[in-house]
């Protein structure tokens, strides 16, 4: 390990860059906490001078909580509820999926493998006129199936599962089917088990897409206690007309606690998920 | 039992497997994007459908927006995705002989802005890019000649809101350059330094060209992710920007098949368009930074 | 392989299979075998003279008048549903499309002439029979609307219209002395000469520019398009809705006089970007007046309880504040025109024969006098028939300068025309590039003429071009 001045001077370097990165996020928060009144003030105040609650009030305070024009709470229940969904219906899927293409041959199994990596590669938003319209005529519109029934199926999730079954041992899985296993029982209580980091992996990556998924949760909701946390938020902000400062801070603040807790709590997954999908394949 | 070695099995058992995710994965995945590309060709109405051939593509071409679309997304492209590659790629280079706390660190505080999600971050940025009472403003002064209208320039609104993509692309990057060189053989770099090579030599001709595959994937997933930029047209710029400024191929999608009057065909064609210079450009970049990965 | 194939190709029809399956048509009748009609409608008026306490929410009246159909009707039950402001545009198109439009929809004319184009509402002349001289003839000719054998029928019963005039916080120039410069309420009318004058002695650069305007979005084109019209030019030419006509000379002069303005410091330097909301610009008094209909008083009312209100010209610390409505300032060769704004009540194409009676027999309730006078005391706008008698009777402040506006010629925004959303979607972009001085008024406006000629060359019934 290299001391003396390039150590510093690199230990500097990435001091300034790391708090660019985050100097938005600490206005973000220490906005929430102004009155539109400070936070409009020129010089800015770097830490507020009189911090308040009153955005949080307002925000969770005014109207119902469930419904009504700014149901906080509810949109948060409804990004958890469809992200958890999205979630666990990409993992079974993608693990299934996986299996398939990973350790049985069947005809056409590289046919489909291709046809799972070009779907994964072409842009979504091409599909998003047709799925639109799809959930029109099934009457999914602003209903929960809607925001979750097109992302139970997660292409990214089954390549990533094909790449790691693929690499699981062959004999461990024999061995079983020599005990006398079915083949089901071979991939719930071998192969499952096995591959717990790339289905948190899956878990993890799904969750962040559909907790994000901002464009398709936007057109499929239209009244207000079915938005989602990131829809409802961003609705307090507007280029067009003047808006509470406060108000919207809070909001976003609001918005990001969930999605850092859920970091908080699977932060080895995160890591382990991005570098297995970057790497391995 | 059908088995030529000992685990794979060789029938249609597999089939079954795929059963249950082959209709979610036909409905909403695969028809999809083929509709997409299919219904550019038709003329969608409220009460019938009727089929115009390349009508739409042609509207497209004498289309002013949709050349500004392209202009846009190809600069957000060129200004982005370099920068953030060499942003991390020094990042992940300084901070790895540091040390393995040094890296939690580091990777921890720039996947933050990842982890806020695009949404957050632009509402805290349009306070930001402010022009009366914007932080960006404040610190920048009289050096632009006083108070600037970032986001309403046709000149500085793009560059603004690459800045705020370039906020939030750099945690991905980073983690998957960190544990590239993790994955890097002691054995590389001593033999280069028995060959004399000093740090800067050694980074040059032995670490980068290590990192190819890494850098590929970065490269590959950043372009694509740009493409797709929207959050910030959205919620930063008005319609796409005065004059166009901002506007996206994906903003112009929405804003033609989601705003009245919800013209449906014409913004898949869009779409279709979007698929076909995607198409491209991953291609493109395979070929020039080769194909390392194994996709078996 | 057979049995494979098989199901392979199974596997690829049941999407198919499964689109086929959508969700059913409405029931026609309920338990009682009470014809059931949707009546969905803007959520327009609360407040309503006379029955102020039962109508404090938006649809509060729409079930106050359904309640009353009900009594008169009892075979039939109506459902009324207060959609708003941005479900209108959304929400029915939807409905269309999964096959469960509403009954009765009372909406903006843009909106409901679009569903018209598209051929999914019921002409409506029947309706009308023997009460037509009762009607205001401008809201009927902008109310007829052609269908694809190009003859004209009445495609939404008129309720009630608003026209665009300017609004002028006469404060800005009282404060100062300077309130000979304005037009009085006696005659609330300009001169171009005067209208100029009065801007440039209130303009202070870089801290109050006297007319509001926004291109940003296609929000802001009323304010716009007031100025076009004021120097003779046409969106549309005599209803002529196949070309626009915007890029004239008298457009080309009237594009140039608004970018002279912003030059000059008349206008708000954001015009194009509109970082800043109009109206608290105005509230603050960095804007002194601004094109905008009568309902601009409640929203005064409103901004007054937030404390938005803090215009201060004469620097003595009190609010100074004085909206005078006038007709919009015009070139003196050019008729004033007022663009006009109004809602109708349509109904969607029926199946049934007896509902179908049911349904015109409703609209036919809600477009009585005294309905349409509820509405438009309520709404504080030009009812459509001319037995409501003068709404404005008790509001001496603009009682007359509505008169006045009621008696002008209607300019053409092309609310009634095939295409409105698209072009009106397509122009602000084009004016962006003017007032930025990226292109001339005249390019500007070729170019827009250009794209427009594009999308007008489709059929919207047919789909060719």
């Amino acid at each position: 390990m290299k001391t003396g001045w390039t150590h510093w001077l690199a230990w500097g370097v990435l001091g300034i860059a790391a708090v660019l990165a985050l100097a938005p996020l600490y206005w973000m928060i220490s906005g929430s906490f102004k009155l539109q009144s400070d936070a409009m003030q020129t010089p800015p105040e770097w830490f507020p001078d009189h911090p308040t609650l009153e955005n949080y009030r307002n925000l969770f305070g005014a109207e119902s909580l469930w419904t009504g024009r700014r149901p906080t709470l509810r949109w948060m229940c409804n990004s958890l509820l469809v992200a958890v969904s999205i979630s666990m219906g990409a993992v079974m899927t993608s693990a299934l999926a996986g299996y398939a293409l990973g350790k049985q041959r069947f005809p056409g199994r590289h046919l489909v493998f291709w046809l799972v990596v070009a779907t994964m590669m072409l842009p979504r938003q091409v599909a998003l006129v047709p799925l639109y319209l799809l959930t029109v005529r099934m009457g999914w519109m602003d209903s929960y199936t809607g925001l979750i029934a097109p992302y139970l199926c997660f292409p990214f999730g089954i390549f990533l599962m094909r790449q790691f079954m693929q690499q699981l041992p062959d004999e461990i899985l024999a061995a079983a089917r020599i005990d006398g296993a079915s083949e089901w029982g071979v991939y719930w209580h071998v192969v499952l088990p096995m591959s717990r980091p790339a289905l948190g992996a899956v878990a993890i990556f799904s969750f962040m897409g559909a907790w994000n998924e901002y464009l398709w949760q936007l057109i499929v909701t239209n009244r207000p206690e079915m938005y989602t946390l990131p829809v409802g938020v961003s609705k307090l902000v507007s280029t067009l007309t003047s808006f509470d400062l406060g108000l919207a801070m809070a909001g976003a603040t609001v918005a990001f606690v969930p999605m850092l807790a859920v970091f908080a709590m699977f932060q080895r997954y995160f890591v382990k998920g991005v570098s297995v999908g970057a790497l391995k394949g | 039992m059908n088995t030529d070695d000992g685990g794979s099995r060789r029938d249609w058992t597999g089939w079954l497997f795929l059963l249950p995710v082959s209709l979610p994965f036909v409905m909403f995945v695969l028809w999809p994007l083929l509709h997409g590309v299919l219904l550019s060709f038709f003329d969608v109405q409220l009460t019938e459908t009727r089929f115009i051939g390349l009508d739409n593509y042609r509207a497209l071409l004498n289309d002013e927006s949709f050349r500004y679309a392209i202009r846009n997304t190809c600069l957000f492209v060129v200004l982005v995705v370099p920068t953030v590659w060499l942003i991390t790629l020094t990042i992940a280079a300084l901070v790895y002989p540091l040390g393995r706390l040094a890296q939690s660190f580091f990777r921890l505080a720039f996947y933050l802005p990842v982890v806020a999600g695009s949404v957050c971050l632009a509402m805290v940025w349009l306070w930001i890019f402010n022009d009366q009472y914007g932080l960006l403003n404040y610190l920048s002064g009289d050096l632009f000649g006083g108070r600037v209208d970032w986001l309403g320039r046709t000149d500085t609104a793009l560059p603004s809101l690459a800045m705020v993509v370039i906020s939030w692309s750099l945690g991905q990057p980073v983690i998957i350059f960190l544990a590239a060189l993790a994955g890097i053989p002691e054995e590389v770099y001593e033999a280069a330094t028995i060959d004399g090579a000093g740090p800067i030599r050694r980074f040059w001709h032995v670490t980068l060209p290590m990192l190819r595959p890494a850098s590929l994937f970065v490269v590959v997933t950043q372009t694509i992710g740009v493409f797709q930029v929207f959050v910030v047209v959205l919620l930063l710029t008005v319609n796409g920007g005065p004059a166009h400024a901002t506007r996206t191929i994906v903003y112009g999608m929405y804003e033609t098949a989601f705003t009245p009057p919800y013209n449906f065909d014409y913004a898949a064609a869009q779409g279709s368009l979007l698929l076909v210079v995607l198409a491209a450009v991953a291609i493109v970049q395979f070929r020039l930074l080769g194909r390392q990965t194994h996709w078996n | 392989m057979a049995p494979r194939r098989g199901k392979h190709l199974a596997l690829l029809c049941l999407p198919a299979l499964l689109l086929g399956g959508c969700p059913g048509e409405r029931p026609l009748r309920d338990e009682q075998d009470r014809i059931i009609i949707e009546y969905w409608h803007q959520p327009m008026v609360t407040s309503v003279p006379g029955l102020e306490d039962i109508t404090r929410e938006p649809g509060d009246f729409e079930r106050h008048l359904a309640r009353e159909f009900m009594r008169r009707h009892p075979d039939v039950v109506v459902k009324t549903q207060c959609l708003s402001w941005e479900d209108l545009p959304r929400k029915v198109p939807i409905s269309v499309l999964g096959g469960r439009p509403p009954d009765v929809l009372m909406d903006y004319v843009g909106r409901t002439s679009g569903y018209w184009y598209q051929g999914v509402l019921e002409p409506l002349d029947e309706i009308l029979a023997g009460q037509t001289q009762d009607f205001d003839p401008k809201f009927l000719e902008a109310f007829r609307l052609e269908d694809a054998d190009q003859r004209r029928h009445l495609h939404a019963v008129p309720l009630c219209g608003w026209v665009q005039l300017l609004a002028v916080n006469r404060a800005a120039w009282d404060k100062r002395g300077l309130g000979h410069l304005l037009p009085t309420s006696d005659n609330p009318r300009w001169t171009w000469p005067q209208f100029e004058a009065a801007l440039s002695a209130v303009a202070e650069p870089g801290k109050r520019w006297p007319l509001g305007m926004q291109v940003a979005s296609e929000q802001g084109d009323y304010c716009v398009l007031q100025f076009f019209w004021a120097h003779g030019a046409d969106v549309y030419s005599q209803r002529d809705y196949s070309r626009v006509a915007i890029n004239s000379p008298q457009g080309v002069a009237a594009l140039q006089w608004l970018v002279d303005a912003h030059r000059r410091g008349w206008i708000q330097p954001n015009v194009a970007t509109a970082g800043n909301s109009l109206f608290d610009m105005f509230w603050r008094g960095d804007i002194c007046c601004l094109p905008s209909g009568i309902s601009l008083r409640r929203t005064y009312d409103n901004a007054l309880r937030e404390q938005k209100v803090t215009a201060d010209f004469d620097g003595d610390g009190e609010r100074d504040f004085d909206i005078m409505f006038t007709l919009p300032p015009t070139r003196p060769d050019c008729p004033i025109r007022l663009p006009f704004g109004a809602a109708g009540f349509a109904v969607f194409r029926q199946q049934d024969a007896a509902k179908r009676r049911a349904v015109f027999e409703f609209v036919r309730f809600l477009s009585e006098t005294d309905v349409v006078r509820q509405y438009a005391q309520a709404a504080n706008q030009i009812p459509s028939r001319k037995s409501v008698g003068d709404v404005f009777a008790e509001q001496p402040d603009v009682q007359h300068v509505s008169a006045l506006a009621a008696a002008c010629d209607r300019a053409d925004m092309g609310a009634t025309s095939p295409h409105y959303y698209d072009l009106r979607k397509r122009l602000p972009p084009h004016l962006q590039f003017a007032f930025l001085g990226l292109k001339t008024p005249a390019k500007a406006l070729a170019d827009f003429e250009r794209e427009a000629r594009v999308v007008l060359k489709t059929d919207v019934r047919s789909g060719s071009r």
